[in-house]
């Protein structure tokens, strides 16, 4: 940590400290409810005698200091840190049975030892999900992926497109001190483009660099490479390197004071409609597999932890050795639209017709892409155009009939809503933002999907977003995206 | 994990609300507080925000995942809009707290002219513990236009506080 970092942590915690909230702040929380829902009852908590330590708010445990590297891939939690609570501060005796701590296991588990896998706990993206050692599958990466988890993990981001495992080799939630040794990633995505360092500081989610030329992605970081060497992931061709950040390079901002210097660094996740973004540090590495994959994106999938850590010496060799994957298949569902991803407009012909293969979720697939493009552009902006005269009019039924009985809603968190719960969720908003404008014309953005800017206004904010419609089998789905 | 994650499993709205309390209002002041610089204002704007959260809470139709991150961005979305607010009404900086050290002041100063995102980014990394990838999430903007804000702004702040 730099000087300056020093003092703006230092000052701005002094700032913060002036602070004193009322004691009697649940009691206006209450209040505040029971004013919002006159005509119900409101049940009164009563929270009960004060014997808490404070909480120092929020202390990002070890498990946070590992997860930089992966978007999305934070443990939060609180700990004590010892001080004492100000007297009029009300931080009461819990009353509400907590969960248990997992318990720890060891780290012996058979590696390849034929069980059958676990599907892995979808965990949306967020706090993540405890996984106990074992072997678990994932659907969500167009290629079936199974593998060994060699002890408790934390699943932080499982969606189409992305699977992110973090861990401590260490401790547990709440230990005061990252180290080298006690962090570790296992991420895996499907990657339609790599990011130059210009590009990972635009906010515009671009990848110019082909999905498979890893080298001018190395390059253009002026990345220290360790091992590059052609290997195989379960008979498929791939391609392994060990890379790291040069001694000298100019750390970003934020970077752990272990890992500097560090830099920032993205690869396109054309499903995850968005960007994956790691650390990379001068004092570990990541292990990266991008593995070949038929007609589509490369599978990337990243092993990282403290060079000489025991994840690197006895867990990942084995992990790497023991994963299967299904038949080649695209990444699932979400094409990114030519506009976010650098206006390469994505190839709708690699998709879906692995030979010898009839899984469902191909099929699915396929048809998929065989039924893009049914809709016009000028189909999407009449649609668009009159759920935002629904819209402006404050006519919460025809927002939400938009998406009743099937239509899917996709919001910027990667949550998907369908039918009434997708309309009742839009139609939530219509009181705040009043005013919805459509501020651009149609953008083909490929494989039947037309984005939209759009701006929503309330009285006191704008919001600017890209609204990405396709349609496919009578099917609409609404992209929900988020713009700087 | 305990948080009120767990809780909403297990205990309902009410309780989530209770946990979410405890684990998070005092923090939430003080962070309101280091964005827009008035102690009754930031306790109404975190007040509103768990008044928010219990309306979804309470919404059977509605799950929320992670409580926590929610009520974060609420919150960062109300002071936003305070802000925003002020700066219609052309109101002035809110004035730094008293008997703050030299330090403390001038940081406050630097922090009140900082835009608006740079200052939430700045505030959300030094006093909130976050990561660039965390303030993307509350603040929902991508990590890398959450990065190139903290750059800016520690930029603006080196040549500020650095003698």
């Amino acid at each position: 940590m730099s000087r300056l970092d020093e003092q703006i942590d230092r000052d701005l915690g002094v700032i913060a400290e002036r602070v004193t909230p009322s004691p009697d702040a649940w009691a206006e929380i209450q209040q505040r409810i029971a004013d919002r829902q006159p005509e119900q009852d409101t049940e009164i908590i009563m929270l009960t005698e004060n014997t808490l330590t404070r909480r120092r708010w929020p202390l990002v445990a070890a498990a946070a200091a590992v997860a930089a590297l992966a978007i999305g891939a934070i443990a939060l939690v609180n700990r004590d840190d010892g001080t004492e609570q100000p007297a009029d501060v009300p931080e009461p005796t819990p009353t509400i049975d907590l969960a248990p701590e997992p318990e720890a296991e060891t780290a012996d588990v058979e590696f390849g030892s034929g069980a059958t896998p676990a599907d892995l706990p979808f965990a949306g993206r967020g706090d993540g999900s405890s996984v106990d050692p074992g072997r678990y599958t994932t659907d969500l990466l167009g290629v079936d992926v199974a593998f060994d988890v060699p002890r408790d993990l934390y699943v932080v981001d499982a969606r189409p497109g992305t699977v992110v495992l973090l861990g401590l080799l260490q401790g547990e939630l709440g230990v005061d001190e990252y180290t080298l040794d006690n962090g570790v990633f296992l991420s895996m995505s499907r990657v339609a483009g790599w990011s130059t360092p210009e590009e990972s500081l635009s906010p515009n989610n671009v990848g110019s660099i082909e999905p498979y030329d890893i080298d001018s992605w190395i390059d253009s970081n002026g990345l220290v490479v360790s091992l590059d060497e052609a290997t195989e992931v379960d008979g498929r061709e791939a391609r392994v390197v060990q890379v790291r950040v040069s001694q000298d390079s100019e750390s970003a901002p934020g970077c752990e004071t272990a890992w500097e210097p560090c830099v920032y660094t993205d690869a396109i996740a054309a499903d995850l409609n968005g960007v994956r973004d790691w650390a990379l540090g001068a004092n570990r590495s990541d292990r990266r597999y991008l593995v070949t994959i038929e007609g589509s994106e490369p599978l990337l999938i990243v092993a990282g932890g403290g060079d000489g850590s025991v994840w690197f010496d006895e867990f990942e060799d084995e992990l790497m050795a023991d994963i299967e994957l299904g038949p080649d298949a695209p990444p699932l569902g979400y094409t990114a639209p030519a506009s976010i991803i650098g206006a390469r407009a994505p190839d709708s012909t690699e998709t879906g017709d692995a030979p010898g293969d009839d899984t469902a979720g191909e099929t699915e697939q396929a048809a998929t892409d065989d039924d893009a493009g049914a809709s016009t552009v000028d189909d999407a902006t009449a649609l668009l155009d009159g759920w935002v005269d629904a819209w402006n009019s404050g006519d919460e039924a025809a927002v939400a009939d938009l998406f009743v009985p099937d239509a899917v809603l996709i919001t910027p968190d990667g949550r998907e809503r369908v039918g009434q719960a997708a309309g009742d969720y839009m139609a939530s908003f219509v009181p705040m933002f009043t005013r919805l404008s459509r501020t651009s014309d149609g953008v083909d953005a490929g494989s039947g999907a037309y984005s939209f800017d759009v701006e929503w206004k309330s009285e006191f904010q704008t919001d600017e977003r890209v609204l990405v419609i396709t349609e496919v089998e009578g099917q609409l789905r609404v992209m929900d995206e988020q713009l700087p | 994990m305990r948080n009120a994650e767990d809780v909403a499993a297990r205990k309902g709205p009410a309780a989530t609300l209770e946990a979410l309390y405890r684990a998070e209002y005092v923090g939430m002041v003080r962070l309101a507080f280091t964005l827009i610089g008035n102690t009754a204002e930031s306790e109404e704007v975190v007040q509103e925000s768990f008044v928010d959260i219990s309306i979804r809470l309470d919404d059977p139709d509605t799950t929320i995942r992670e409580p926590g991150a929610y009520l974060r961005s609420i919150v960062v979305g109300r002071c936003h809009s305070l802000i925003r607010r002020r700066r219609v009404m052309q109101q002035h900086p809110p004035e730094p707290p008293a008997d703050l050290p030299a330090s403390a002041e001038l940081l406050w100063d630097v922090l009140h002219v900082l835009p608006e995102h740079q200052r939430v980014a700045v505030v959300l990394k030094y006093y909130g513990g976050y990561r660039a990838s965390e303030i993307a999430r509350i603040t929902e903007q991508p990590a890398a236009t959450v990065r190139s804000h903290l750059r800016r702004a520690l930029a603006t702040m080196r040549k500020e506080l650095t003698p």
